[in-house]
């Protein structure tokens, strides 16, 4: 009895020697048993979805942020190819630019595109005009020029000189050329106009910018306005709407000349068919969008 | 006391075991910390780092939304690069497409060896991660994997381990020396007591025994102590009543002799006294005879009271016990024996009321016992002496004080008094015998007939049991 006492008294001191040696096998065996607790991981796996013939390429403008794009256009796109039984590869660029790249190397199938970045595709004749979305009921649209608190209570634009302004890219129309083209008019030079300008890379977020005071102003696609002050009220609170310009034509959907007649006859039969078919419509309904038309060519073309 | 009771050579030493139960709870305390501490501790680090990976994995997932929409895998590159940077415990980051295809990674490939076979089958290896997965987009652009090696988590939880471990290395030094101190504090004392019961003996001095504390071990030391001491006393008794009982037996071997003496000398004593008698009736000088006569017939009475008495002591007479007045007694006993105190010209005290209960008693036997007290005490006074005759009450037991004022028994032949033949009368005045048989007599009663030392003189005290309820009448006393 006390020889088997001592021998547990002696096991125990040995395996506690053991342990308070750094690295001692008996420290790591045990650190071992403690570290084999079943916890599970709080990880979850995402099933991916399994490729199958060569995906529709379709390259959307930034006329958004990259994630709202994808959010509001990936299903889209999807019931595009879908009908076409491909699988879809959406393709995005931070620039306007980037994406006339894209299309002018024929990396794409098809594009959506800002009315500003045709006339480089239609002068290089990279691109052919495939339909055009019909919103309210027009194909056309406008330049909403905002101001939010950083602007005070400026009530034009002419008011918003010596303020931060907010362009959306190089080559929007409405975020860029046309207040430009405004500042111009009004004698001025965007550059020394407003105190500081920058690139936000999409209209909802120079419309950000202007909520939150980073900027007091900038330029925005109505299109885009109008969807966010229907569907999230929150976004444009406390942004004023000082300015709306004339019409231009609605950014199109375009072809790069690298795709075969036949892909882009079929894509504008089924855009056209859209917004009659039940899911096509739940979607466009989504996006406030009346459905697709052929493009006016002619207004298009007065652009350049 | 069993001798054999040394300390060092007990079978199982209360201080070995209380050691070794002190040291073994701090063990098994010890053990179960590291245990539970370690457990709670390890559950507690991974569910952390679970949070974190998960946090960090969708933060990622987030920010390489954007990279990921407009391909730009440099930027996603240097997304993965700055999240390692921010945190040098995440050993891979992987991003993969809603393929499975891997578009970026933190580190080299090389390095990557042995990733979860969920972040790619073909990385499986003996290594072992921690990982946690965020889809980007919903998981519609792809995963975003994040992992810590295991080793990150047990280098941590190692170093707890150690830190519990080398505390309660410490907590058992503390520990086996506490349980040194307090198995020897409480065996200590214990020692002592084996070592004192060890050496107790009957006789001779006590062994000291010294304990400082005052808890029940002092306690039982004490008892232990006074328990020896009263064995030691109680030996002593025994011994002193062995000798007593020797005496005894050698007296009644006297006794027994004596008796067989007297009845031998009885008989022929009758055949002399006839024949004396007869010799005397026909002597021819009648006043020759007379004298001689005298003589002999005075011898030959002295013999015969002296074989009476012996045979008085030797063989027990037949006894009457029953309520007897006290008051009765004392007075037949002072009416005999009235001559020789007034010979002696002895004053008398006499203290016996009426009042007193009867006691238990031969009433003949009794008046013997007192009249032999009182010439007693004649013979020890000097002329113009104080007898004192005293009765009282000790609870149920009537007490008849005999005291006297002579010079008193001295105290080293006290216990010999009531010996027989033991007697400090002139040769020819006593036979030694009359306190022998007085006593036997008493007893007889059920009484007790006892030697109390006194100033005065020689006092003796007869104590008898009262009689319980009425008395049958006055004996006759006689």
């Amino acid at each position: 009895m006390r020889r088997a006492a001592a021998l547990a008294v002696l096991i125990v001191t040995v395996l506690f020697a053991a342990l308070a040696v750094p690295l001692s096998p008996v420290r790591t065996w045990l650190t071992g048993i403690l570290g084999d607790l079943p916890i599970p991981s709080a990880a979850e796996r995402i099933p991916s979805e399994p490729v199958t013939g060569a995906p529709l390429r379709v390259a959307v403008g930034a006329m958004i942020s990259p994630e709202r794009t994808y959010e509001f256009y990936a299903d889209l796109f999807h019931l595009l190819a879908g009908r076409l039984h491909r699988p879809l590869e959406l393709k995005q660029r931070r620039t306007y630019q980037e994406v006339n790249t894209l299309i002018l190397r024929g990396e794409v199938d098809v594009a959506w595109i800002c009315t500003g970045a045709w006339p480089e595709l239609s002068e290089a004749a990279g691109a052919r005009l495939l339909a055009v979305p019909m919103v309210g009921g027009k194909t056309t649209y406008n330049a909403l020029v905002l101001a939010g608190p950083a602007a005070g209570t400026a009530r034009s634009l002419g008011e918003l000189a010596g303020t931060r302004f907010a362009f959306t890219d190089p080559i929007s129309l409405t975020g860029c050329l046309y207040p430009k083209r405004r500042i111009a008019s009004l004698g001025g030079d965007a550059a020394r106009f407003f105190s500081d300008t920058t690139f936000t890379g999409g209209h909802d977020r120079s419309i950000e910018a202007v909520r939150r005071g980073i900027v007091g102003g900038a330029s925005v696609d109505s299109l885009v306005y109008d969807y966010l002050a229907r569907r999230f009220p929150e976004e444009v609170e406390g942004v004023r709407v000082l300015e709306t310009s004339p019409p231009f034509p609605i950014p199109p959907l375009v072809v790069p000349s690298s795709t075969p007649e036949g892909l882009s006859t079929v894509l504008r039969r089924e855009l056209l068919a859209l917004g009659r078919d039940p899911g096509g419509r739940k979607l466009l309904d989504a996006l406030l969008v009346d459905g697709f038309s052929p493009p006016d060519l002619a207004a298009y073309e007065r652009l350049r | 006391m069993n001798a054999s009771g040394d300390v060092a050579s007990v079978e199982r030493p209360l201080r070995a075991r209380l050691q070794l139960a002190i040291t073994s709870a701090v063990l098994l305390f010890g053990l179960l910390n590291v245990v539970l501490v370690g457990r709670i501790a390890y559950g507690a680090l991974r569910a952390e780092q679970d949070r974190r990976l998960e946090f960090v994995a969708r933060l990622l997932a987030q920010r390489a939304a954007r990279p990921l929409l407009v391909d730009d895998l440099l930027d996603l590159q240097k997304l993965l690069d700055e999240s390692r940077g921010l945190d040098p415990d995440l050993a891979f980051v992987v991003v993969f497409d809603r393929h499975g295809k891997r578009l970026a990674q933190s580190a080299a490939p090389e390095t990557l060896t042995g990733l979860p076979e969920s972040a790619h089958p073909a990385w499986a290896g003996p290594a072992r991660y921690r990982e946690a997965i965020a889809p980007v987009l919903e998981g519609k652009l792809g995963q975003v994997h994040v992992g810590v090696a295991e080793e990150t988590l047990r280098g941590t939880l190692a170093r707890i381990v150690g830190v519990i471990a080398t505390m309660v290395l410490a907590f058992l030094a503390v520990g086996v020396l506490a349980a040194a101190a307090v198995a020897r504090s409480v065996t200590r004392p214990l020692e002592r007591l084996v070592a004192f019961t060890s050496s107790v003996r009957l006789e001779g001095p006590l062994p000291s025994l010294e304990l400082e504390s005052r808890d029940e071990i002092a306690e039982v030391g004490k008892h232990l102590v006074s328990s020896a001491s009263e064995l030691q006393r109680l030996h002593e008794e025994a011994r002193r009543r062995e000798r007593q009982l020797a005496r005894v037996e050698h007296l009644a071997t006297v006794g027994t002799l004596a008796a067989g003496a007297a009845h031998e000398i009885n008989n022929p004593l009758a055949g002399l006294r006839t024949a004396l008698e007869r010799i005397l009736r026909q002597a021819r000088d009648p006043a020759e005879a007379e004298r001689y006569g005298a003589v002999l017939r005075d011898a030959v009475a002295r013999i015969e009271g002296a074989v009476r008495g012996l045979l008085t002591f030797a063989r027990a007479t037949d006894v009457h016990i029953e309520p007897v007045q006290l008051a009765g007694v004392v007075n037949r006993a002072l009416e005999l024996a009235a001559p020789r105190l007034e010979e002696a010209r002895a004053g008398l005290v006499r203290d016996v009321g009426p009042e007193l209960r009867p006691v238990l008693a031969d009433g003949g036997k009794l008046v013997q016992v007192l009249l032999n007290l009182v010439l007693n005490a004649c013979d020890a006074m000097p002329p113009g002496g104080e007898l004192s005759i005293r009765a009282g009450v000790d609870g149920e037991v009537a007490l008849i004080d005999v005291e006297d004022t002579g010079p008193g028994i001295a105290p080293e032949i006290a216990g010999r008094v009531f010996d027989p033949f033991f007697t400090t009368k002139a040769q020819g005045k006593g036979t030694g015998l009359g306190l022998a048989v007085s006593r036997t007599g008493v007893r007889e009663m059920g009484g007790e007939l006892e030697l109390v030392p006194s100033a005065r003189g020689a006092l003796f005290r007869i104590r008898l049991r009262i009689a319980k309820g009425e008395v049958h009448g006055e004996h006759p006393a006689g």
